[in-house]
């Protein structure tokens, strides 16, 4: 039944975004609320971000089949084949954002080798390849099994997907064909290493190398990139473990690894933007500054401080550290075997109330002075001014006080929840599903301020023209074909998770 | 050739000989004396000739040395100019342009005239030329144009000055540009960034017209991954629509904001009649582009291009033609003759970001 729904809403909303690549093939880029000043909006920004997210899901399953993290193991086919979509989807985004769609196949019949973006272009398709025959290699045993033990409709595409590769019978031929499918996937896996770095570090070369932009322009830029991939990829891995891997034994404790880990790269990131941002302000040369202004008190200042910090590093991290020093309310594994799979809802008679600690003291506190701070600044006449942001009438540390003071809010009621209610193995998830959303605001936030300060002064005065303008919101259309694109790459990811084998049929069967 | 006198330096007796030479090094301009080195026995040389007609016989010896000098020194610079500029050498060069070449200083031209002796008395006819009527500036960048299409097309370098003194802001070259290529809304190809200057009241306006700079290493053309942007072999940087996928990182590349995006709209979309002005093809590059059903140049990113087409066809970029204030020149930076070269080696000359190594040739002159 809930399967059901899921499909059902899923794919209604691949055919909106059908429908928007209609309208968008039909009607052209005029559907967009790009400028020619602003020339990458949201479709870039989610391009860069499914790049991301492919990259770092890879270089995660390379944790696991070259530096041999075997506790991670049981998430190594769903990295790789969150990479595989992901990456799809980051080439459908990038296609659409195109303004002749039907010249793409330009990019091999007329290469230009000294292009990022034609270099990137070349790389995407190594790295897809690599990625299918790690997938195959990893899977071809289970395969072949669900080839010849599967009747009906799937069958074929089992025999189709299996390549006609046979496991063998013999132990000794057995075990000659998984020492081989191990040195395959180690070294597809080691080669895989810098392709994916390629992938995602050249992604961010791509805007490293505009000299024009000062604000891309320059050596850290593909290091945030690839960082940020890193993290986006594991926390991806983390939501999806936790939302729809196999309750077993080890099943809390394979979460807790990629959620640490999720957590490392995301303060690497939290470092590197500092970093950018202390250099990029301390010299007050125009060009930076008013980006990092832009961003931090813009008017979609939002994005960074919602989105950016609160999402993709407050949130993740309150709930990380909450969950890893709780108690698991899980029933023990054996339970699970026994045949009662869901972990008992709400207070089972067995789990005791906890007394109430110094910390949720101290949430609660912090709630209740930022909650009644908004609603001062919410009925005094200042507030338009300060939720417009950037305005000369406010000093820039009170615009950037109430950022910060909601940030506080956030992490309170985190803080709050996570202690007295859900499992670990649900803010675990969550802290994966947040992260994963607030990257889209990391890449949003890299992608539009590039743009958003003009490459001559007063250019933006010049000439008086829709399309002439540095301001720029994504339109209705914009988001509509985000969110069904997105939507029908889900819908091909989750038919593919239910038809192949991501954990392994033996798994599966104990 | 310059008409100028010969500066009348008459040595006295009195004074030594190596003095005087010094003393009319100093003296003399630069012209005056390549002027003296390199008077034709034809024309100046003949009206010496004449006016000394009955001078005593050493003079005709001077005369004949004189020319002498005159060959020798132009076979000097022939020489000179051969090993510095292979590419000027394939041509034939008028004499002024060779001195100019070969003996930038003067210095040449002064050892040579302090060798030659002075006819006694220099015709002071020779001196009363008229001052020379200065000729229509849109006619000489005329001329220069049509004698820059004479040469190979490797060998042009078009080049815009624009003269910021002269520019009063009126977007005449931006409207003309629109017309001529025909752009559709939220494309243009020379806005005229306009700037406050001071505090109110005390307050200027500075007008700074922005067409594409056409960089002598232009940051747009590596980054296009089609190979659809490069450079002509005269130096503009084209695009060519037929290729160009749309991916706007070109856009993003360009410092100076030159490219715009042509979204596929009308100005009269939306109303009852899409006027008829508005499906008229444009002929850049040469070719005649139609934006009906969304065929390039929609989809494309354009920019300013220098007015190719019309280049090639003896005329004028349309901006150079309609500025009203004569703020805008342009012609071939490659020949010493031309105006635009006269004016972009003066050290009154800027180019927009110069520190990005892009070396535009949009010259502003201040």
């Amino acid at each position: 039944m809930k399967k059901t729904v899921y499909y059902l809403v899923i794919v209604a909303l691949s055919l909106l975004g059908l429908w928007a690549l209609w309208v968008r093939v039909e009607q052209g880029m005029k559907v967009t609320a790009l400028t020619s000043y602003i020339s990458w909006g949201l479709w870039v920004s989610v391009y860069i971000y499914f790049i991301g997210l492919s990259a770092g899901s890879f270089l995660l399953s390379t944790m696991i089949y070259v530096f041999r993290m075997h506790q991670l193991e049981r998430v190594g086919r769903m990295a790789l084949l969150t990479a595989l979509f992901s990456l799809g989807a980051g080439l459908l985004f990038i296609w659409v954002d195109l303004g002749h769609l039907e010249r793409f196949w330009e990019i091999f019949t007329r290469p230009h080798f000294t292009s990022m973006m034609a270099i990137e272009s070349y790389l995407y398709l190594v790295y897809m390849a690599l990625i299918l025959a790690e997938l195959w290699l990893l899977m071809r045993d289970d395969l072949a099994t669900l080839r010849d033990k599967t009747v009906g409709w799937r069958r074929p595409l089992y025999r189709l997907l299996a390549l006609g590769y046979r496991t063998a019978t013999a132990p000794a031929a057995r075990q000659k064909q998984v020492e081989q499918a191990r040195w395959w996937i180690t070294a597809l896996g080691i080669l895989g290493i810098p392709t994916a770095v390629g992938v995602h570090g050249g992604t961010g070369a791509i805007f490293a190398v505009a000299i024009a932009r000062p604000y891309w322009n320059g050596g850290l830029f593909p290091i945030v990139f690839l960082v940020s991939a890193l993290a986006s990829g594991a926390a991806l891995v983390t939501f999806l473990y936790a939302a729809f891997g196999p309750r077993v034994a080890e099943f809390l404790q394979v979460l807790k690894g990629v959620a640490n880990l999720t957590i490392l790269f995301i303060g690497i990131d939290l470092l590197l933007l500092l970093s950018e941002a202390v250099t990029g302000l301390y010299g007050g040369v125009p060009s930076h500054v008013e980006v990092f202004n832009a961003i931090f008190q813009g008017p979609f200042a939002f994005v960074f401080w919602l989105g950016q910090l609160g999402l993709a590093a407050v949130v993740p991290i309150v709930a990380v550290s909450i969950a890893l020093t709780r108690q698991p309310r899980l029933p023990h594994p054996q339970a699970i075997l026994a045949g009662h799979p869901a972990p008992p809802r709400g207070n089972a008679p067995t789990a005791r109330r906890r007394p109430v600690g110094a910390l949720t003291l101290a949430s609660l506190a912090i709630v209740a002075v930022v909650v009644a701070g908004d609603a001062l600044v919410l009925s005094s006449q200042r507030a338009p001014v300060l939720l417009a942001a950037s305005s000369p009438e406010l000093p820039v540390l009170s615009t950037i006080g109430f950022w910060v003071a909601q940030l506080a809010l956030v992490a309170g009621v985190v803080a709050l929840l996570a202690q007295r209610w859900g499992s670990p193995h649900f803010w675990l998830g969550l802290a994966g599903l947040s992260t994963v959303a607030g990257i889209l605001a990391v890449r949003v936030n890299i992608v539009i301020p590039g743009f958003v300060v003009p490459v001559l002064e007063h250019l933006n005065h010049a000439y008086q023209d829709p399309r002439l303008r540095y301001t720029y919101f994504p339109n209705g259309l914009e988001w509509a074909s985000t969110v069904g694109l997105v939507a029908l790459i889900v819908f091909l990811f989750s038919l593919a998770y239910e038809l192949l084998p991501i954990y392994g049929l033996e798994e599966k069967a104990r | 050739m310059a008409e100028q006198p010969i500066p009348d330096q008459q040595p006295t007796p009195e004074q030594p000989e190596n003095a005087r030479a010094s003393s009319r090094r100093q003296f003399l301009r630069r012209a005056g004396l390549v002027a003296a080195v390199l008077v034709p026995a034809g024309v100046a040389g003949g009206a010496l000739g004449t006016a000394a007609a009955s001078a005593a016989p050493s003079q005709e010896m001077a005369a004949a040395e004189r020319e002498a000098l005159r060959q020798r020194f132009l076979d000097e610079a022939r020489a000179a100019v051969q090993a510095a500029h292979p590419l000027a050498a394939s041509e034939q060069l008028p004499e002024a342009a060779l001195a100019n070449l070969a003996d930038p200083t003067g210095q040449r031209a002064v050892k040579l005239q302090a060798a030659v002796p002075r006819p006694a008395a220099a015709p002071r006819q020779a001196a009363q030329v008229a001052p020379p009527v200065q000729q229509n500036v849109l006619v000489r960048m005329q001329q220069d144009l049509q004698r820059a299409l004479q040469k190979p097309i490797e060998q042009r370098r078009w080049a815009m000055a624009i003269d910021l003194r002269k520019c009063i802001g009126c977007s005449a070259c931006t409207v003309a540009c629109k017309a001529e290529n025909k752009l559709p809304p939220g494309v243009v190809y020379r806005p005229v960034v306009e700037e406050e200057v001071g505090t109110y009241p005390n307050v200027s306006r500075r007008f700074t017209p922005r067409p594409c700079m056409q960089c002598e290493n232009p940051p747009c053309v590596p980054v296009c991954p089609v190979s659809a942007t490069y450079q002509r072999p005269d130096g503009i940087v084209e695009i060519d629509y037929n290729a160009c996928i749309g991916c706007r990182y070109c856009i993003a590349a360009c410092p100076y904001g030159a490219r715009t995006f042509d979204w596929g709209e009308n100005y009269t979309s939306g109303t009852p009649r899409l006027e008829a002005y508005e499906q008229k093809v444009s002929f850049e590059y040469g070719q005649s582009w139609s934006r009906e059903n969304g065929q390039s140049p929609v989809g494309n990113v354009r920019k300013c291009q220098f007015c190719v087409h019309r280049l090639e066809a003896g005329m004028l970029p349309a901006c150079t033609t309609t500025c009203v204030g004569g703020a805008t020149y342009f012609g071939d930076a490659n020949d010493p003759r031309s105006l635009v070269s006269e004016l972009i080696s003066r050290p009154n000359t800027m180019r927009l970001k110069e520190e990005l190594g892009t070396r535009p040739k949009v010259y502003y002159v201040l």
